[in-house]
């Protein structure tokens, strides 16, 4: 989980079926608690995936409500987080095809993508933020080569990293999600992690 | 990629990650003993898995919950061209012979004045067989000149006095269900009202709707939409009602929302019975943060001469109305108006 502030713990995946359960007798007020746990977690996810604060924001808040306006037709054959996910992931998947963006934008790119100079990018956005309080000083170039690296993978990976490495899903939530076998997603996810590993290098940043 | 390659992969990921079992683990060690690349990689591999989990976020949106209101609401306000209005529960009625507003507002006046009069009168009986249970009004029901309307399209009784007199000997005393209530919200903009109400809506699951009314009937879009797409074709059904959030099904019907309309509701908010408790509890939630608003028993009542008076906070009518079925309908009409005045 990235510490951004004081988030919300996630729910574990019986507090999730207690929720779902309260909510599916009509409970309607739970629904806040699972929002409220998911919140951060989408943002993030959308925030990295698309590196711009404003889409970031538009695209949780599409993900979000289609979860609301879905959940009444939530089956339940799959956990609820992996349900959520693949909304997000094809949300994310989705908006980055609409938008034929070739690449996340780098730490020193220009910001706006052609929206404005005051559109807000991963990158300048990273090097406004004090250091987190999990990110310790010593690892604060590193942390930043790495956001640099990710921001250079293509979406898939740079998803599969995010949802594995930052957000702990196991590898069979994610094989849900991606609509693969979970050996696949071990093999992508290799593949995702040696790509990571060649843009440090390629920069400089990939040594002890 | 082959089954041997793919393997290798899913073994490697395992080293990283810390998962292998002790068999795995050795294989994976072996490999790494022979080629040291192999090992400088695995172990950056490990080392960005750690740096990834303490990547830093940007603080989710603050307004975020706001967004996310407005949007939910959105689809459900998609529909909001008079065009598009639908009547999903009910026959569709055909409004192509109301090209002509103004015969069609004298003729639905007419209609629903006759309706009154032959149910307030009740010549014939029709509405109370003999042998059957009689439908006795509760007594602090509204006065005889009331349009009798039961929500929901059961069946119709007329006044209290009436009704009472009529249940000279009831076997089984039921109970009327609820007449439509008014809501008056404090003038503002249209937008901040319905704004109101929207929220009002959502927080009760109740039904949110624009009142048809006779002006509907000179709105250009359905005039094109009743002239039909070709000369020989038959006028497509119109449709005028503009269900706004929950349940199409909830709508008053079209002769209501006319008179709704007439006596300057805009908007007419519909729940139930058994949830109206709950709305009642919103309703004074939203009271406290936006200012006064007053639910009335009787500003249908045309004796009222269209003057408002006798607030009512609706608890306990409520309390009267839970001998009715849960289900029942509460047509709520909301007119807007100063509420200090209201009285």
């Amino acid at each position: 989980m990235s510490s951004s502030g004081s988030q919300p713990e996630h729910l574990d995946s019986s507090a999730e079926e207690t929720l779902l359960d309260a909510w599916f007798a009509g409970d309607e007020e739970v629904l806040a608690d699972l929002l409220t746990s998911f919140k951060p977690r989408i943002w993030s996810i959308c925030w990295r995936t698309l590196g711009h604060y404003e889409d970031a924001a538009d695209l949780t808040q599409d993900v979000l409500v289609k979860v609301i306006l879905g959940l009444e037709g939530f089956d339940r054959r799959s956990k609820f987080s992996t349900w959520v996910y693949r909304i997000a992931v094809n949300a994310c998947m989705s908006h980055l095809r609409k938008q034929k963006l070739r690449r996340h934008p780098s730490l020193d790119a220009p910001a706006g993508r052609g929206e404005g100079e005051n559109a807000t990018t991963r990158g300048n956005e990273l090097a406004s933020m004090e250091p987190g309080p999990a990110a310790d000083v010593e690892h604060e170039d590193e942390l930043r080569a790495l956001d640099e690296a990710l921001g250079q993978l293509d979406e898939e990976q740079r998803l599969l990293i995010l949802l594995r490495d930052q957000q702990g899903i196991e590898y069979v939530q994610l094989a849900e999600i991606f609509g693969v076998p979970v050996g696949t997603i071990k093999s992508r996810i290799f593949r995702a992690r040696s790509a990571l590993c060649e843009r440090m290098e390629e920069r400089g940043t990939g040594g002890q | 990629m082959n089954e041997h390659e793919s393997h290798h992969e899913e073994l490697l990921v395992g080293w990283v990650d810390g998962t292998l079992d002790s068999e795995s683990q050795a294989v994976v060690e072996q490999l790494i003993s022979a080629d040291p690349e192999l090992e400088r990689r695995l172990d950056m591999m490990r080392r960005n898995r750690g740096l990834a989990a303490r990547l830093v976020d940007p603080p989710v949106p603050a307004d975020l919950d706001d967004q996310i209101e407005r949007e939910v609401a959105r689809p459900l306000l998609s529909s909001r061209s008079p065009g598009q209005y639908r009547r999903r529960s009910r026959p569709p009625v055909s409004l192509s012979w109301a090209r002509r507003p103004a015969l069609a507002a004298a003729v639905i006046m007419c209609g629903v004045g006759l309706l009154a009069a032959l149910v307030l009168i009740n010549p014939l009986q029709i509405f109370v067989p003999a042998d059957s249970p009689q439908i006795v009004r509760n007594p602090n029901a509204m006065d005889p000149f009331q349009i009798g309307r039961m929500a929901g399209g059961a069946d119709v009784v007329g006044g209290g006095a009436r009704g009472q007199i009529f249940g000279d000997a009831p076997s089984v005393e039921i109970t009327v269900a609820p007449e439509p209530l008014a809501l008056v919200l404090p003038a503002s903009s249209d937008d901040d009202m319905l704004a109101m109400l929207r929220l009002l809506a959502l927080r009760t699951d109740s039904t949110l709707l624009v009142n048809a009314s006779a002006a509907d009937l000179l709105d250009p879009a359905l005039e094109a939409s009743a002239a039909g797409g070709g000369s020989g074709e038959p006028p497509p059904l119109m449709e005028i009602e503009g269900v706004l959030l929950g349940d199409a099904s909830q709508v008053p019907t079209m002769d209501d929302q006319f008179v709704y309309a007439d006596l300057g509701a805009t908007w007419t908010v519909t729940t139930t019975l058994e949830r109206f408790e709950e709305f009642l509890q919103v309703l004074d939630e939203i009271a406290e943060s936006r200012g006064e608003l007053v639910l009335l028993e009787d500003h249908l009542n045309p004796v009222a001469g269209g003057d408002w008076f006798k607030t009512l906070r609706a608890r306990n009518r409520w309390r009267t109305w839970t001998d009715g079925a849960g289900t029942e309908m509460i047509e709520i009409p909301v007119f807007v108006a100063d509420p200090s005045e209201v009285e």
